[in-house]
């Protein structure tokens, strides 16, 4: 249905069973992408912490699937349609985006942190986009068995800049193994992102997930986790912002086969003007995945009447011996709360910037980066000053 | 008369619905204490709501200076710059945000200085002790939870971080039980003493009172000042009543 439009197909839904709020899936025009000739200016910080190589992406995926093990041919899906893709290494963006990004990156980084290592300080991936630009650049994380480590992408550009990135992280973790994988997004006004996370969880593994979306004026980003391993973790914590005309569209998977799995979706976030959110979340029960359980929880902030707010939980089931839970907490600034801070001097936009703030700022303090946590503090406050 | 902190001329207040107060008059020097004693309904919350700038409540009539400013058309944050607070009858809920960095917000907003973290810390954590709250409070919700005491209490927190020229307490007392009246009351006290403001006591009971100099009590019914005496008119109208203010009031409307 795509074809005829220049663009690829991301953030499926993994069951159709939406339909009438037509968010299945997103598409992205390639005939909007804003145009820019400039390269963004890459730079890593505490890699040698970490064994880095660098492959082409056809042999970085091909090598990557040797590890998913459960994952190839999802014909069978949870008693519903199924619209799963097939894809060896199952992502959140989907296959069109993996074909396209392995055109536009014809080079993978594959970091190995070596077993039973515990990484002192994160390593940091900042690509910086200046007045403008763009990257494509796809990472592969092998977290080897009983290791820990921390991942830090950050994508920042000036306020007004324009431009667009694609980015595709996967992860694999292996037994007893904990990856943090934190990414932040503090581009101009200007940016389309496509941000795609995946991870194939192994037993007692973990996997911690942190994104801060702040910026850009269309994302399309997502997570998908495979947990295949039995007692696996999966954990998300988002916070995002979006103002203006912008869209955030969010597609967050968790997949549970291993026995006594756990997965802990938490997005945060505030809406104002004639922003967009869209947030796909679904927790998918295999068989077998006996004693797991699932959460997902979503916090809204809506700031203004105008804003599109659409949110699809989604909890699939095989399996009897399962708890899946959704919940969903929509806030606004009412009148008389407006009144009441008021009262102690705090105007509306700083009402505003404070109530978005507190749920970001509990996202964005889970960062062991002291530079990124100001810098995202800075941008939500100017965010609030440059919209008045 | 200049040296008046605030002065409310023939202000008459309606709603959609109607109007509420009728050319109320009122003056009230720094430090001062005044009561505001009246039936259920009669506008005494409206008259707080007013002066605080709620936007519910519009003014058709009359004028309110503070500090020298004619504020009558002021937005309800810049009257809070100037050193007003308002203690409010129902506090509200306000999920995702802590009651610390409420009022350290505040202090942000009403000085325009960055807040230095530690010492505010250190008084806020006295304050608290001072008002008998457990200092996990300052981490929760604003209000999300809190008791009807601990909720007053919380006002009367803030109050006393923010050191306001003037506060309106409406009903801080009520609903609280007897210990909790006399925690309370300590707050007021120690805000009269620290900070030499001026208060507006909105309430039914005389036991808030006890230890504070009360300078003024006025009665407000129907919508009207209609009597303004001392102290002691309090306690008359704790044994009295308002039966005969409502009568004066019926009369003076024939
Ligand atoms: N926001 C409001 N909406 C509708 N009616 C109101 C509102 N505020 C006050 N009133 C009405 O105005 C009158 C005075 O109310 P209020 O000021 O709350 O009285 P008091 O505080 O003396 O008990 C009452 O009749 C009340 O019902
Ligand atoms: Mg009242």
């Amino acid at each position: 249905m795509a074809e005829r439009a220049n663009g690829v197909i991301v953030n499926r839904l993994p069951s159709l069973t939406w339909n009438r709020l037509r968010v299945n899936h997103a598409f992205v025009n390639f005939d909007e992408l804003p145009e820019t000739n400039e390269e963004a200016v890459f730079t890593g910080q505490h890699e040698d912490q970490v064994k880095k190589e660098t492959m082409t992406s056809a042999d970085a995926e091909r090598w990557a699937d040797g590890f998913s093990r459960g994952i190839r041919r999802e014909a069978y899906i949870a008693g519903k349609q199924a619209t799963y893709q097939e894809q060896h290494f199952a992502t959140a963006l989907g296959r069109d985006f993996t074909d396209l990004i392995r055109d536009l990156a014809p080079e993978t980084a594959v970091y190995t942190v070596e077993e039973g290592s515990k990484l002192d300080k994160p390593v940091i991936l900042n690509w910086d986009f200046g007045k403008g630009g763009r990257a494509a650049a796809q990472q592969v994380i092998y977290a080897r068995k009983g290791s820990e480590a921390t991942f830090l992408l950050n994508l920042s550009s000036e306020r007004d800049a324009l431009g667009h990135a694609a980015i595709e992280t996967k992860v694999i973790i292996e037994e007893g193994a904990a990856l943090h994988l934190m990414k932040t997004n503090l581009l101009g006004r200007g940016f389309v992102l496509l941000d795609d996370s995946a991870a194939v969880v192994g037993d007692h593994a973990e996997f911690d997930f942190v994104q801060v979306e702040l910026g850009g004026a269309k994302t399309y980003t997502g997570c998908y986790a495979d947990q295949c391993g039995d007692h696996s973790l999966f954990k998300v914590q988002t916070g995002y912002l979006a103002d203006q005309d912008h869209l955030m569209d969010i597609n967050y998977v968790a997949v549970q086969r291993g026995k006594k799995t756990d997965s802990r979706i938490s997005v945060k976030g505030s809406l104002r003007d004639q922003a967009t959110k869209v947030f796909r979340g679904t927790i998918d029960f295999r068989k077998g995945a006996k004693g797991s359980v699932g959460d997902e929880q979503e916090d809204v902030l809506i700031l203004d009447p105008k804003v599109t707010n659409k949110t699809v939980p989604v909890v699939l089931t095989e399996e009897e011996d399962v708890d899946g839970r959704h919940g969903a907490t929509l806030g606004n600034l009412s009148p008389d709360i407006l009144f009441y801070l008021g009262s102690r001097g705090i105007d509306k936009d700083a009402a505003e910037m404070l109530m978005t703030r507190g749920r970001l700022m509990s996202v964005v303090n889970l960062i062991p980066d002291e530079e990124t946590v100001a810098r995202s503090h800075h941008f939500i406050r100017e965010a609030f000053e440059a919209n008045e | 008369m200049s040296d008046s902190l605030l002065q409310v001329k023939d202000l008459s207040v309606a709603i959609e619905e109607g109007q509420i107060l009728h050319d109320v008059n009122l003056t009230i020097r720094p430090g001062e204490t005044h009561v505001l004693m009246g039936p259920n309904g009669a506008g005494k919350s409206t008259l707080g709501n007013t002066l605080m700038g709620n936007p519910v409540y519009h003014v058709t009539g009359g004028q309110i200076f503070f500090d020298g400013q004619d504020i009558t058309r002021e937005t309800t944050d810049k009257r809070a710059k100037a050193g007003m607070f308002m203690s409010f009858q129902n506090p509200l809920e306000v999920p995702g945000l802590s009651l610390e960095s409420f009022i350290r917000n505040s202090l942000r907003q009403q000085t325009g200085k960055p807040v230095r973290i530690m010492q505010f810390k250190k008084q806020l954590e006295e304050t608290m002790a001072l008002l008998n709250m457990d200092p996990s409070y300052a981490d929760r919700d604003l209000n999300v939870g809190f008791s009807g005491g601990e909720k007053k209490k919380a006002e009367i927190l803030q109050m006393l971080m923010l050191a306001p020229k003037f506060a309106i307490l409406d009903e801080t007392d009520s609903g609280l039980d007897v210990d909790a009246v006399r925690t309370v009351s300590k707050g007021i006290e120690e805000y009269h003493k620290r900070s030499d403001g001026a208060l507006l006591i909105i309430t039914h009971n005389a036991k808030i009172l006890e230890s504070l100099a009360v300078d003024y009590t006025h009665v407000l019914v129907k919508g009207s000042l209609v009597t303004t005496g001392g102290a002691d008119l309090v306690q008359k109208i704790n044994e009295e009543g308002f039966e005969q203010y409502i009568e004066e009031a019926a009369k003076a409307n024939e």
